[in-house]
């Protein structure tokens, strides 16, 4: 990016959003119940949650695409309750980009800022500048419908950058491409994130998307926020089973706790570890002493270049093992083992306890 | 390897031999007949392009030409502006506008004749029930059908009337095909009313507006029924339109040759009407 395009659109006040007590439903159904929810300025943060958790809903209630019944919405400490979303200096790229179908690219990121009097000469002057940074120049003047889904996808972009918004929101952005451009333009969001520096807040049900921009994430689930932590710390410390399972592929074993485990806290119902955090020992002399063990059947075996998953099926709960090396473990009977400090424990509803 | 080449024109050949029969075989004779006088019994008289010389001097002509276009443009107009209205307001689907909109649509499969038949009792000097509302609200009464300044706006009124709920239910229709994101992304882009309705929804029907003006043209051209039965043509062949003066010249006073020749210019009309307009607003229309 040049370096006259960073200082342009960087600058001004960052925003941080808040909601407090946000309830909303439709018909019958409650989404939200009371959200309460800081978005930090200058932050990436992602709402992450499988479908139906309310993610989308939380990102349109802060467009003001979505009402609310009750609760409150402030951006910069400005309740938000009357603002038209055209007022609230934000731009939403949409999951299917929504762009103008009659407009060609160039008019597509035009509108905005003719809605807004920006100068001709200043428009066209922006318009040229993004979309040579995204990579759009030769495609100005063609529709959307004869662009392909990464380019419609960069126009959605351009469009919400024309318009230097402290806040970016996006609405699962990445879901309609296939998995190569998606890598690409996850890298290239990052670095959009670090040049802008303005907020951006993005959904997504993909942890990968999440973990790899995220600077913030957070974990919804019906409606409630299960967790909301950094990428490191919701990996290495899920607060709860739900996030434990979430985050990571495969996600983290969950075994019942049992009278063999030795040293384990006494109210602990569940014990969790990572895959690339456990062992597979052939007899049990071989199980580190400390450590958890559980014997089963190795059922099967995954080569993935770097590393080797293995799948234990013991007596109806199945584990996972990742291995960094690739001397194969024959099928058969095996150990799945784990380290007492690699373990997580969890009280029966779920919850991770302190340690203990 | 020939039969299999023949074969998609031998699947084709009954639908194609209805289409020569019924609609290309009539247009050639047609054609044919104008240049020959003819009252449907005797011999039929070669004489060349006389029947288009008489119509291109008869006043009358000229007159019914003015009709049909004056009745065109006003039913036109008329027709697309309401049953747009329309169906912005009905746009919402609730059962209110369902109930509305079937009721709007029910006239458009009431037989034209029927409609005519009850139209005329409405429109009626004397004893009508539009000249009845008009005296209670304490407005004067309108000569609806006799008066030579409105009888052909009377007619107009009917033929949208009946023609309002199919436009409307096309309009509703073509609303509901607009993404609601469209609209999102607008209001996050500060548009005006204006110019979402300027630069959103006319784009997005105007397949549907395009549709509508052209079958609404070749319509009021065809206009037949309400006049024969309303009016007759009068008065002062105040409402005489193409259609009708070419049955009145066929069937009435047997002059096959000249109304083929009206027929051949009405053919002609529609043609070139359609053509402008596919080479003026047609060029504009967003095909998704």
């Amino acid at each position: 990016m040049p370096d006259s395009c960073r200082h342009s659109m960087t600058g001004g006040a960052m925003r941080k959003i808040e909601l407090r007590g946000i309830h909303k439903s439709y018909g019958a159904e409650k989404v939200l119940e009371g959200l309460d929810l800081e978005i930090e300025e200058g932050s990436f943060t992602v709402l992450l949650g499988p479908s139906g958790c309310g993610k989308s809903t939380i990102l349109r209630i802060i467009a003001g695409l979505e009402s609310f019944s009750s609760g409150k919405l402030s951006i910069d400490g400005k309740d938000m309750r009357d603002v038209e979303p055209g007022d609230r200096d934000i731009a939403m790229v949409f999951q299917n980009y929504a762009l103008y179908p009659t407009m060609n690219v160039y008019e597509n990121i035009e509108f905005g800022l003719k809605n807004r009097q920006v100068p001709k000469d200043e428009r066209s002057r922006r318009i040229r500048e993004i979309a040579d940074l995204v990579g759009l120049g030769d495609y100005l003047k063609k529709k959307p419908q004869f662009l392909s889904g990464g380019q419609r996808q960069r126009v959605a972009l351009a469009r919400a950058i024309a318009r230097k918004p402290q806040i970016f929101l996006m609405d699962e952005p990445l879901s309609n491409l296939d998995a190569k451009l998606r890598a690409q333009i996850r890298t290239d969001l990052i670095e959009l994130h670090r040049h802008l520096g303005s907020t951006f807040v993005y959904v997504t049900h993909d942890q990968v998307e999440a973990m790899s921009m995220g600077t913030r994430i957070v974990l919804l689930e019906e409606g409630k926020i299960r967790q909301s932590a950094g990428p490191e710390e919701l990996y290495a410390s899920p607060a709860n089973i739900f996030s434990a399972r979430f985050i990571g592929t495969p996600p983290m074993n969950i075994v019942a706790s049992s009278e063999a485990m030795p040293n384990i806290p006494k109210d602990a119902r569940f014990v969790g570890f990572r895959p690339e955090r456990a062992g597979i020992a052939l007899d049990p002399g071989d199980v580190p002493a400390g450590a958890i063990s559980l014997p089963g059947e190795l059922s099967a075996r995954e080569m993935l270049g770097a590393e080797i998953l293995y799948r234990i099926e013991c007596g109806g709960q199945s584990v996972s093992v990742r291995l960094y090396d690739n001397k194969r473990i024959p099928y058969g009977r095996v150990l799945a083992y784990a380290r007492r400090e690699n373990l997580l424990f969890f009280s029966g509803d779920g919850e991770r306890l302190a340690e203990a | 390897m020939k039969l299999a080449k023949a074969r998609p024109y031998l699947m084709i050949a009954p639908a194609m031999a209805v289409i020569g029969v019924f609609s290309l075989y009539p247009v050639a004779y047609m054609l044919y007949l104008s240049f020959f006088k003819w009252n449907m019994m005797g011999p039929k008289i070669f004489i060349g392009l006389k029947n288009y010389g008489d119509m291109l001097s008869s006043t009358d002509f000229r007159q019914v030409l003015g009709n049909s276009l004056e009745y065109m443009l006003l039913s036109v107009v008329a027709a697309v502006s309401l049953s747009f209205l329309l169906a912005l307001f009905l746009r919402k689907n609730t059962a209110v506008n369902r109930f509305l909109q079937a009721s709007v649509f029910a006239p458009y499969v009431i037989s034209f004749v029927s409609i005519a038949f009850i139209w005329s009792w409405f429109m009626d000097s004397d004893y009508g029930l539009l000249n009845y509302v008009l005296k209670l609200i304490g407005l004067p009464a309108v000569d609806w059908l006799n008066d030579p300044h409105v009888a052909l706006k009377s007619l107009v009124i009917v033929s949208v009337w009946k023609g309002l709920g199919f436009d409307t239910l096309l309009f509703v229709s073509a609303f509901h095909t607009i993404p609601a994101y469209l609209y999102e992304a607008a209001r996050l882009d500060k548009a005006r009313p204006f110019a979402v309705f300027r630069k959103i929804t006319l784009p997005m029907l105007s397949p549907t507006l395009f549709f509508i003006i052209l079958t609404n043209i070749i319509a009021s051209f065809k206009t037949f029924e309400t006049i024969s039965i309303m009016t007759q043509g009068g008065p002062l062949n105040s409402t005489d339109t193409l259609a009708y003066y070419i049955y009145q010249y066929g069937f009435k006073f047997f002059k096959i040759g000249y109304a083929s020749a009206v027929g051949v210019a009405l053919m002609l009309l529609v043609g070139i009407f359609t053509i402008l307009y596919f080479l003026t607003l047609g060029r504009r229309v967003h095909y998704r």
